[in-house]
């Protein structure tokens, strides 16, 4: 079956609804499905269970908003600007039930569900105090293994660097979204750039073939604040600021609508020419960060 | 040549890394980026090295905060995430852990402070750790804050488990072998303890004693621990490091968000010049 492509990010997640539970790929603070984020949250969706394998400011926000009942995750902080304030705040206060699994877990439990597996065995959790918690169970014969129950997400939620007009979507930096993506039951993909077959934009990386897509949406500047290398980097100064007006007295929520209730096209505006300019260069510049650059003295 | 506690720490963690070592290099650990990429372009060129999820860094590189997955990108080799994924359970990697505690039987905790339910800190969570706590082989753990409250005598929350209490589900040696701090270096000795093996210049064993959470042998360690060579320094200043991101690991919320922006800031800068702080 052929991926539907989207006209915007709001008509893309126009079918997820309450209570549903959402992967979001990514990792820290690179490649989250910011605009498909944003977009779900002025649709209000509530009583959300999502899954971060390691959620950075797009679980954080998705908390912050009100719209999660329940966070399975790897990890979850702002990476070096700090903790994940509106995560720590409702893991702290018990608003939100929080199951830790870790990276490894998840995506094992990713692999059982797009193998039709129950469970799938894994030699992790050796010794941790974590056992009771997490949802892994006691492997009948052997010790030092734990059964990892099967994921099947109903949607995942994919902010990919290409895809070709028929679908397929390609990754630089992969993280687990090819897992989940093969593990859920629906499948919405924003793309920054949508590039001809011919072109060879084809990186011989990591993706997910069109057989396994159900939504498409180009989307650029889909993962800001977050990084989308190789086409920018992260907003640092954005999600600093995100990070302190979080931590403020202001409600969460209000706090929080500040940064996704204006449409996409709008939100675009407001990362502002230069902002946009600089981010882009520092993406396209590192490469001669390195050992060639001159010294200051 | 004069090294500050950060340097040595980076070149004590570099010294970990041999030239036939895997390493996985988790996040917001700049100091550990930063050791993998001095190994790289010292004693261990032939290091493999996986910065980010499925990339493998195959040449040093020059960090920075907002141009780093870029400068990965341009040295990378992309790898297939199921194998990144299974090598830690096939024969294990060397993936220095950083956690908010370690206890004196070598366990770690990155999931909460306090009770796991009603925690009165909430941490990041286990990121890698669930797989990396339960590999064959020999892990390395750090902290930059070698204080009673980080070097405790028993963890809040054993995320991941030290090697006494991997051998009690049956698995072979290995786990957490090595621990360096901003104070010294350790390694788990065959009576199941943290047995000092070397103090940083100008700490003394006193010092060491009274900032650890839990009891220590009698005896000094004799060692002073080895300070990188001026070469090692110049490469790490210059190179590797010239924005100083390894610093960030040794900040207070406040003090590293100042950080952030004057590193920010030098980014900018270098971005007009095309010219390295250092």
């Amino acid at each position: 079956m052929a991926p539907v492509w989207s006209s915007t990010v709001d008509e893309a997640v126009a079918s997820i609804r309450r209570g549903q539970t959402v992967a979001l790929g990514g990792f820290l603070s690179t490649r989250h499905p910011m605009a498909l984020v944003r977009a779900l949250l002025r649709r209000n969706v509530r009583d959300l269970v999502i899954i971060a394998p390691a959620g950075g400011i797009d679980a954080d926000l998705m908390i912050a908003s009100g719209a999660v009942r329940k966070i399975i995750f790897g990890a979850c902080s702002l990476d070096l600007a700090g903790p994940a304030p509106a995560f720590r705040r409702a893991a702290e206060s018990g608003t939100v039930a929080t199951v830790d699994y870790g990276v490894a877990s998840l995506y094992r439990a990713f692999e059982a569900g797009w193998r039709g597996l129950p469970a799938q065995p894994a030699r992790y959790l050796l010794g941790s105090a974590m056992r009771p918690y997490h949802p892994a169970r006691n492997h009948r014969d052997r010790a030092d293994l734990v059964c990892l129950p099967a994921l099947r997400p109903d949607v995942a939620l994919i902010h990919a660097d290409r895809a070709t007009v028929d679908g397929d979507v390609r990754f630089l930096v992969p993280a687990l979204d090819m897992a989940l993506a093969w593990a859920s039951e629906r499948v919405i993909v924003s793309v920054e750039r949508v590039v001809d077959r011919s072109s060879g934009a084809h990186w011989g990386s990591a993706g997910i073939a069109r057989d396994h897509v159900h939504v498409l949406v180009e989307a650029p500047w889909g993962a800001h604040p977050c990084s989308c290398p190789p086409e920018y980097s992260a907003d640092l100064a954005y999600i600093m600021d995100y990070r302190d007006r979080l931590a403020s007295d202001e409600k969460p929520e209000s706090a929080a609508r500040h940064y996704f209730e204006s449409p996409e096209q709008d939100y675009r505006k407001r990362i502002g020419v230069a902002a946009a300019s600089e981010l882009r260069k520092l993406a396209t510049s590192g490469g001669q960060l390195g050992w060639n650059a001159p010294l200051m003295n | 040549m004069e090294c500050t506690v950060d340097e040595l720490m980076v070149s004590t963690l570099a010294s970990a890394i041999s030239d036939d070592s895997v390493v996985y290099v988790g996040v917001g650990v700049p100091l550990c980026l930063a050791a993998a990429s001095l190994a790289k372009a010292t004693h261990a060129p032939r290091a493999m090295i996986f910065p980010l999820a499925g990339i493998e860094m195959r040449r040093p590189i020059t960090l920075s905060l907002r141009m780093v997955e870029a400068a990965i990108c341009a040295a990378h080799a992309p790898h297939e995430i199921t194998e990144i994924m299974n090598r830690t359970e096939g024969y294990g990697v060397l993936e220095p852990l950083a956690p908010a505690q370690i206890d004196s039987k070598g366990n770690s905790n990155t999931i909460v402070i306090g009770n796991y339910e009603q925690p009165s800190v909430r941490l990041p969570g286990f990121a890698g750790a669930d797989a990396v706590g339960s590999m064959p082989g020999a892990n390395v753990l750090y902290t930059t804050r070698h204080t009673p409250r980080v070097l405790v005598d028993e963890v809040d929350v054993a995320m991941t488990a030290g090697a006494w209490a991997r051998r009690s589900f049956g698995a072979a040696a290995g786990g957490p072998q090595q621990l360096i701090t901003n104070l010294a270096v350790f390694r788990w000795s065959g009576t199941d303890a943290w047995q000092p093996v070397s103090l940083h210049p100008g700490v003394s064993w006193s010092e060491v004693r009274a900032q650890t959470g839990f009891a220590l042998s009698d005896g000094a360690p004799l060692q002073v621990t080895a300070a990188p060579s001026r070469e090692v320094l110049e490469l790490l200043r210059r190179r590797v490091d010239p924005f100083g991101l390894r610093r960030l690991e040794f900040l207070s919320a406040s003090a590293r968000s100042n950080e952030l922006r004057r590193i920010m800031t030098a980014e900018r800068e270098w971005l007009v010049s095309r010219r390295l702080p250092c």
